[in-house]
């Protein structure tokens, strides 16, 4: 049976975007060889979210990267010509439904959580995730679009694996173990 | 920690009782650079709240030592805030150890990357 795994990249304080969604701090490291291919290669099905489709469609991610494994997009609506770069099938009745669809395609292989953060977010909320991958990009930002954010309880992990890098760049690589919603915080957070 | 020179920030403490502790009413760009052109061993900022930013936005760090725990807290204090930059860094170690802590030590790049 496959796993659920998110696997995103981060600046060293945890933002997916700065803030004012510029994710440019990331381009010098689009080169570095840190294992993407090998994890790609036990993928079975990729989720993302439709502002994630969009912009990869945008930015041409699909043509120009053979992602291979079909990709469920979750989606409000679905566009009215979508894009025939990779295998996609839009999913309207939220994360846990297309979390049941890419479990099904996936087989005994993975599932991908690609991003974005938002999509990340109900995903780790959901407790749907197993494992973690963060790629740690050597910079802080200070401000913007933090990963973590709207995740309202706090998820215990196990440290599996820390690799190193060129350019610095670290990939840690997360068991997730018991989760527990933290009403206090959850107080805070609404105050 | 009880020999060691200590330097406390703070604009309400009247007098600092801890041994060999110096009180320090503003944080001073030029006085911190002075501590830092002594001789001796390396200043560590021990503790967070807004020393960190503010050393940080005055250029001052030089180094990074952060032990990473293995929780996600999704809601807090984060260390880094009130930042006026980014601070781009270069990787100098790390170590994993066997509770999941991970230590993560990065120099500021003050070259402003490759």
């Amino acid at each position: 049976m496959g796993k659920t795994i998110l696997y995103m990249a981060t600046s060293f304080d945890g933002y997916v975007a700065g803030p004012h969604d510029e994710v440019d701090w990331m381009d010098k490291y689009s080169d570095v060889e840190y294992g993407f291919k090998d994890f790609l290669a036990t993928v079975g099905a990729i989720i993302m979210g439709r502002r994630t489709y969009d912009l990869g469609v945008e930015k041409q991610w699909f043509s120009q990267y053979d992602y291979k494994s079909p990709i469920v997009v979750v989606s409000s609506n679905r566009p009215a010509t979508p894009s025939k770069d990779a295998d996609f099938t839009f999913v309207t009745e939220g994360i846990e439904a297309a979390h049941i669809l890419a479990k099904e395609k996936a087989g005994r292989k993975n599932i991908y959580i690609f991003g974005g953060a938002n999509i990340a977010q109900q995903y780790l909320q959901a407790g749907l995730i197993e494992e973690i991958y963060i790629g740690l990009v050597p910079i802080i930002l200070g401000g913007g679009k933090r990963l973590f954010e709207n995740v309202i309880k706090r998820i215990n992990l196990s440290l599996i694996d820390l690799e190193r890098f060129d350019k610095g760049l670290v990939m840690v690589h997360y068991l997730v173990l018991d989760q527990k919603v933290e009403e206090k915080n959850v107080k805070i957070e609404f105050r | 920690m009880n020999n060691l020179p200590k330097i406390v920030f703070s604009k309400t403490l009247e007098k600092a009782e801890w041994k060999n502790t110096k009180l320090i009413k503003e944080i001073v760009a030029e006085e911190v650079l002075r501590m830092k052109k002594q001789p001796g061993k390396n200043m560590v900022i021990y503790g967070s709240g807004s020393i960190v930013s503010a050393f940080m936005n005055l250029g001052l760090t030089d180094e990074y030592h952060l032990f990473v725990n293995p929780i996600v807290l999704g809601i807090g204090k984060p260390l880094f805030k009130d930042l006026k930059d980014t601070h781009k860094l270069k990787l100098v170690r790390t170590k994993t150890f066997s509770n999941g802590v991970v230590l993560l030590q990065y120099q500021s790049d003050t070259m402003g990357g490759d």
